[in-house]
């Protein structure tokens, strides 16, 4: 009888352990998840505060035909017409504060694990976004994944934007960038490459910037340049050309177009691939020295007039032009990043790898250093076919 | 755990049964010299069943030579009674009304009279009465206590069909049947081997089924033989009704919801799994034959693998231990990913999950077991249905239930697509629905508390509980657990045949399957061709 | 016949040992940023060095328990003593890496959830695993070690396109006590838990290849270390000293044409069943150690309530994660480990050596769990 008490005994003890099951903490079913696609972020229009802008997916919304038309024009109710997309603003000091009382306003709980995109203000990024950040890289439900724009004017009405393809302008914005490398004019930044720059003493962090564009009656938002940080302040903008620049001493181009001037005629000219190859070279007075050698691959896009590009003695004349572009596109980046005083290349980072002892007293003077560095650039361009003609369309004649 | 618990309560259940069970009064078990006096005992065991014919002839015509004959109308051949016992008894001997004080008169009606193909003389009348009760005729003289159990089975029997749980492409389509002797004649008709042993015993009580056991003398190991023999011949109980009663009186592990013991229909099936060293357990009375030792491994083994080219096979094979793990762990890892691990899911399905999700008014586990059991109702359903019916209410008559649960809001549209693929998977490996079925809901009720967290330590758990699961002695998971690169050729490859040179390691004494031919050249022109052994 | 532990099982326990603390790998890179891999290699030589003295001990008492050992070695009385040391710290190591499994659990799986619940499902199972048998225990890792190396280089694999060589640089510009340092934090953290694997010794089937056994282990562990050390520096860089799990933060980055994103599940699963095989094998140890102190006859019954004070010393042993962070770093691990799986065998084998055992012939001390 003894031993039946203690088999009694051990499972009343675990039947009461199990009795704590019935909460099933964590979990949290499907419809009472307010699923984040993209968050925007202005400054507040108190002192102090930032403004929160959340976007939801709604998935009872925008199913069928819709896509996605704001559900103020119908009354609400009939399924087929509400919003595929809800947004929802709070304002207040700190990032986290600000997500969590957001609450208070929405019967779902803010789930942003799936965010897509992270748009900043210009004039929150000219303040400093070191602080918005913390949040969004502490969190354990945000992965630093999401792509990280700039905006100019308020980053709210960037999603606001009618998306065209996608459900939400969320998703439609970070195909956008998604598609950046076809043109290479915008940086596909990430969270976690943007806070990974912005822990660098030296190196500057940059973001694609998103504005939106009156096109023809129909509001569009258009991608392209990049916003220049130095510790975490938007310092200044770099045009397309600008950053096309910064992605060629990348290395990240790896399509693009331009236009180039031959022989009096234009014609574009179609980047297939490109690498970069970056030497530092630190002379004794301290001056940097940085040689960089960018190999691109280049074919004919297409040309006006009929001096013919594709014929093969003609092709260096294509090829010179196109390292002058090119060349001159690199110069241009640099200068411009000289002027605003920050290293976006990582120029610094290159000197700490070959020279890391003199680098331990440069480093705290590098902005002044910056300015008088010296950059080589050399460009080396290969041909690579010319697309389906071998000579323009005119008669045999006329081709020169 | 479950095994403890499980002993506990046999001995405490077995402690009653002493007390219980029914004493059986001692019986005078001679046979005695008078006749009438047999035959009244007789007819007072059978409490005058209709079906137990005495037909008591004189014997050699002879008025005062009386002789009796017993059988079970139904079990016998009438025609062998008639032709090859009654009719040598009546006209064709020279016995007459005294041949009780002849001396040999059993062995001359053995040996000269009855032209039967078994015949056996015995001296007790429960061993008469058995053999009538097994289809023969017992033939009793007046005088001679003892009686003569003649052949005479004659019962009708299921033809020889395609097996109904083993369905095949290629490969023989035979099957085994509830006749015992059939079977073994299957099994001898692959194995054309002197070695090959059947031996026989009679388990259960009130029953007294045959069973037999087969094996190659010097292909499986004497240890197994032995081990298998000791434990059958410990059953006691009253009814053996079908293997399966066996498998579960001699299984390694009753508490644990893995069988450690095969079953098989076919008999190159188990003509296979002898060849490998393994024993046989034929059970009277039932098509499913049973084979020891039983890795987890061989659930996944089809006939047809082995008849099909190596690519084939290996990716069949492949698909089927796939579909096991998506039959068990599919409705688990779907409650667990979205409840409780959204992030896992890409954006834009986790949106359509959501909006399919709206409006249903049941948590993901609840749809879930909901759907579970309502396919189990089918599936059982199904099974039991009349023919013409149950093709109607097929997997597609359960999606369009599914699909009509849908529109009426009751379940959301991925969960019925997730029990569907669930279920179709299960038909993969249909050995272990058993299992898959339990291990499904156990990892379901572990996704829906803990997550993909549960999923992982109920995983765990399964494995620790398999890896300490032996059959017979083998170790379950071989190959994978104690892990040996020679004996994976079979496992989830199926590698080419003539690279299948070795049977499993530690399964029996001989372990060369097949030795390689070598090509004739001078040196080995005195060879006879060397077959495989 | 009861089945026995073959050396290759043993080996492979070794390795999965080495392998489930590396995948947690955050000490590592607070001292030696990029030049991490110099200390798993440098690490690697010293325990070699180590090990060599491990093997000296197995070869004098093949097949021998730890506790038996000491009994032999420093007579009755201090041999208890010692024992009972071992005893306290395999418990402690099980604990300790109980709490780390749970707390990555609760940090990042299931924050909601009581801790003392996640304790529970964890133990639970270690205590299943436990109960089953040594034999039983080690038979499976191999299987643990295929899985998680396979996992791993598809891993690295499908990362191949966000590492960076340049992360390498600059080489070896640290002063040099922090590259001492490393390597001694290395050596002692991951490297030479294997140690415990001396309870599992009478069960072997040849006990003589113990020694060599646990050399395979730790080179095995080490090549994955390394190499799961060279693929988080190329991935994180710098940035790893800032994650709280380095490796974990690298898997999350995978998004491969869109579709194979998210893979941190796989590697959730991978070191949850890696901890949960050392905890087994740990707790195992421990409960096997007190049976032969006390010289029980079987250390099931032990089990459960050791289980219990397992989940409640996890629970209690450290305050928070910062603390735990502290302690792997410079706070005291190192020591801890070093005094337990350094100078007590190294002590061992001294007065063993001193007291005149030779590879001996003498008889194993049954203990027939």
């Amino acid at each position: 009888m003894k031993r039946l008490w203690r088999y009694v005994l051990n499972t009343a003890v675990l039947l009461a352990c199990l009795s704590c099951l019935t909460g099933c903490f964590d979990r949290r079913e499907l419809d009472t998840l307010g699923i984040v696609m993209g968050v925007a972020i202005d400054k507040g229009k108190d002192e102090g505060d930032t403004e929160l802008t959340v976007q939801m997916a709604n998935p009872s919304g925008g199913k069928s035909e819709s896509k996605g038309k704001a559900s103020k024009e119908d009354g609400g109710g009939s399924s087929g017409s509400s919003s595929a997309y809800i947004n929802v603003s709070n304002a207040g000091k700190n990032m986290n504060f600000v997500v969590r009382e957001m609450q208070n306003k929405m019967s779902r709980r803010i789930y942003v694990a799936h965010s897509e995109v992270l748009v900043m203000s210009e004039e929150l990024a000219r303040a400093g976004v070191r602080d918005c950040l913390d949040f969004f890289a502490r969190a354990a439900e945000a992965r630093m994944t999401p792509f990280v724009f700039i905006s100019k004017g308020n980053a709210k009405d960037i999603l606001e934007i009618e998306p065209e393809f996608e459900q939400l302008p969320s998703m439609e914005l970070a195909k956008m960038l998604r598609d950046q490398k076809v043109t290479s004019h915008a940086p596909m930044t990430t969270e976690f490459d943007f806070v990974t720059n912005l822990m660098s003493k030296t190196t500057s962090a940059v973001a694609p910037i998103v504005s939106v564009i009156n096109d023809g009656g129909i509001e569009r938002l258009i991608v392209s340049g990049c916003a220049v940080f130095k510790q975490s302040k938007m310092v200044g903008e770099m045009d397309e050309t600008d950053t096309r620049g910064l992605l060629f001493v990348q290395g990240k181009v790896k399509n693009g177009v331009f236009l180039a001037d031959i022989q009096g005629e234009t014609a574009t000219i179609e980047i297939r691939d490109g690498q970069c190859k970056v030497t530092p070279i630190l002379y004794t007075d301290g001056t940097a020295e940085f040689n960089v050698r960018e190999e691109v691959t280049v074919g004919l896009g297409d040309q006006s007039g009929t001096y013919n590009l594709a014929d093969p003695e003609h092709t260096q004349d294509l090829l010179n032009a196109s390292q002058a572009v090119i060349k001159s596109e690199i110069q241009q980046a640099v200068d411009k990043s000289k002027e605003l005083e920050a290293d976006v290349f990582g120029f610094g980072e290159y000197i700490y790898r070959k020279y890391p002892e003199q680098w331990n007293q440069m480093k705290d003077k590098w902005d002044e250093l910056y300015k008088n560095i010296k950059v080589n650039v050399t460009v080396v361009a290969k041909g690579d076919g010319s697309g389906r003609t071998v000579k323009p369309i005119a008669p045999d004649e006329a081709i020169q | 755990m479950f095994d403890f618990l499980l002993r506990k309560a046999g001995y405490w259940f077995a402690k009653k049964q002493e007390t219980y069970r029914s004493k059986e009064p001692d019986k005078d078990d001679t046979i005695s010299k008078n006749l009438t006096e047999v035959l009244n005992t007789i007819r007072n065991e059978t409490i005058g069943s209709k079906d137990v014919v005495i037909r008591e002839i004189y014997v050699g015509g002879d008025v005062g030579a009386d002789a009796a004959i017993v059988y079970i109308d139904g079990l016998v051949s009438s025609k062998i009674i008639n032709d090859d016992v009654i009719k040598p008894l009546m006209f064709d001997t020279r016995l007459d009304a005294g041949y009780a004080k002849k001396d040999n008169v059993i062995t001359y009606i053995e040996k000269s009279l009855i032209a039967v193909n078994e015949i056996e003389e015995v001296g007790k009348l429960s061993e008469a009465l058995n053999g009538a009760l097994s289809g023969d005729v017992a033939l009793f003289l007046d005088g001679i206590g003892r009686a003569v159990v003649i052949n005479s089975k004659g019962w009708e029997k299921r033809s020889i069909t395609e097996p109904s749980s083993e369905a095949v492409i290629r490969g023989p389509r035979e099957s085994f049947i509830e006749n015992m002797r059939t079977n073994t004649a299957l099994i001898r008709r692959k194995i054309k081997n002197s070695s090959l042993v059947f031996e026989q015993m009679v388990i259960g009580r009130k029953t007294k089924t045959n069973v037999s056991i087969a094996y190659i003398n010097g292909l499986a190991k004497p240890e197994l033989i032995a081990e298998v023999k000791k434990r059958i011949k410990g059953i006691s109980t009253d009814s053996i009704l079908e293997s399966g009663y066996i498998e579960q009186f001699i299984e390694d592990a009753p508490g644990s919801i893995f069988a450690t013991i095969g079953y098989t229909e076919k008999p190159d099936v188990a003509a296979a799994k002898i060849l490998e060293g393994r024993v046989a357990i034929i059970v009277d009375g039932t098509p499913f034959v049973l084979t020891a030792p039983f890795v987890f491994l061989e659930s996944f083994q089809a006939a047809e693998d082995y008849y099909f080219r190596p690519y084939f096979a290996t990716m069949t094979r492949i698909i089927r231990i796939i579909g096991y793990a998506i039959t068990v762990l599919a409705p688990a890892f779907y409650v667990a990913v979205t409840t409780y691990h959204q992030e896992l899911i890409p954006t834009s399905l986790l949106i359509t999950f959501a909006s399919a999700r709206e409006g249903v008014p049941f948590p993901a586990f609840v749809e879930s077991l909901i759907m579970i059991i309502t396919f189990e109702i089918l599936r059982e359903a199904g099974i039991r249905l009349p023919r013409p019916v149950g093709q109607a209410l097929s997997i597609v008559g359960a999606l369009v239930i599914g699909e009509s649960a849908v529109s009426a809001g009751l379940i959301g549209a991925p969960m019925v697509i997730v029990v569907a693929i669930t279920a179709v998977s299960g038909f993969l490996v249909p050995n272990q629905n058993d299992s898959a079925v339990i291990m499904r809901i156990i990892l379901l009720i572990l996704a829906a508390t803990f997550g993909g967290f549960g999923i992982t330590m109920g995983l765990l758990a399964i494995l620790v509980h398999m890896s300490a699961l032996e059959s017979f002695g083998y170790p379950f998971l071989s190959p994978t657990v104690p892990f040996d690169l020679e004996d994976s050729k079979d496992a989830v490859v199926r590698a080419p045949l003539w690279l299948m040179i070795s049977r499993p390691k530690g399964m029996s004494e001989d372990k060369q399957r097949k030795k390689y031919k070598v090509p004739p050249t001078e040196a080995n022109n005195n060879d006879s061709g060397e077959a495989s052994s | 016949m009861k089945s026995k532990v073959t050396s290759k099982q043993l080996m492979y326990a070794a390795a999965t040992f080495i392998i489930a603390t590396s995948l947690v790998t955050k000490p590592l890179y607070t001292f030696m940023k990029n030049d991490a891999w110099f200390a798993v290699v440098a690490g690697f030589l010293v325990n070699v060095l180590l090990y060599l003295v491990y093997a000296g001990i197995a070869r004098k008492f093949p097949g021998e328990s730890l506790i038996d050992i000491n009994d032999a070695v420093y007579g009755r009385f201090f041999g208890k003593i010692v024992s009972a040391l071992y005893v306290f710290f395999f418990f402690t190591l099980a604990c300790f890496d109980t709490n780390v499994i749970s707390s990555f659990i609760k940090a990042l799986v299931l924050p909601n959830t009581p801790m003392a619940l996640i304790l529970f499902v964890f133990v639970f199972v270690c205590i299943y695993a436990a109960r089953r048998g040594p034999v039983n225990l080690m038979k499976f890792s191999a299987l643990f070690v295929y899985a998680s190396t396979a996992v791993i280089i598809i891993n690295s694999l499908l990362l191949l396109k966000d590492t960076d060589l340049k992360n390498f640089q600059p080489a070896f510009e640290m002063p040099l006590q922090n590259y001492i340092f490393g390597t001694y934090s290395v050596a002692m953290l991951p490297l030479c838990d294997p140690f415990a694997l001396f309870m599992f010794a009478p069960d072997m089937r040849h006990p003589k290849e113990f020694g060599k056994a646990m050399f395979k282990g730790l080179t095995l562990g080490a090549v994955v270390l390394l190499f799961i050390v060279l693929r988080d520096i190329t991935i994180l860089g710098r940035v790893s000293a800032l994650e709280t799990y380095p490796t974990f933060s690298s898997i999350q980055q995978i998004d491969v044409g869109d579709v194979i994103t998210r893979m941190d599940i796989i590697y959730i699963s991978i070191l949850l069943a890696m901890m949960f095989y050392k905890v087994s094998a740990l707790f195992y140890a421990s409960v096997n150690s007190i049976q032969r102190l006390m010289k029980f006859d079987s250390y099931r019954f032990l089990t459960l309530s050791f289980g219990a004070l397992l989940m409640i010393y996890s629970l209690a042993v450290f305050g928070s994660a910062a603390e735990h962070s502290e302690w792997l770093v410079g706070g005291g691990a190192e020591y801890f480990q070093t005094f337990f799986m350094v100078l007590l065998p190294l002590l061992t084998l001294i007065v063993a050596e001193c007291r005149g055992f030779r590879s001996a012939k003498v008889p194993a001390v049954k203990n027939e769990s």
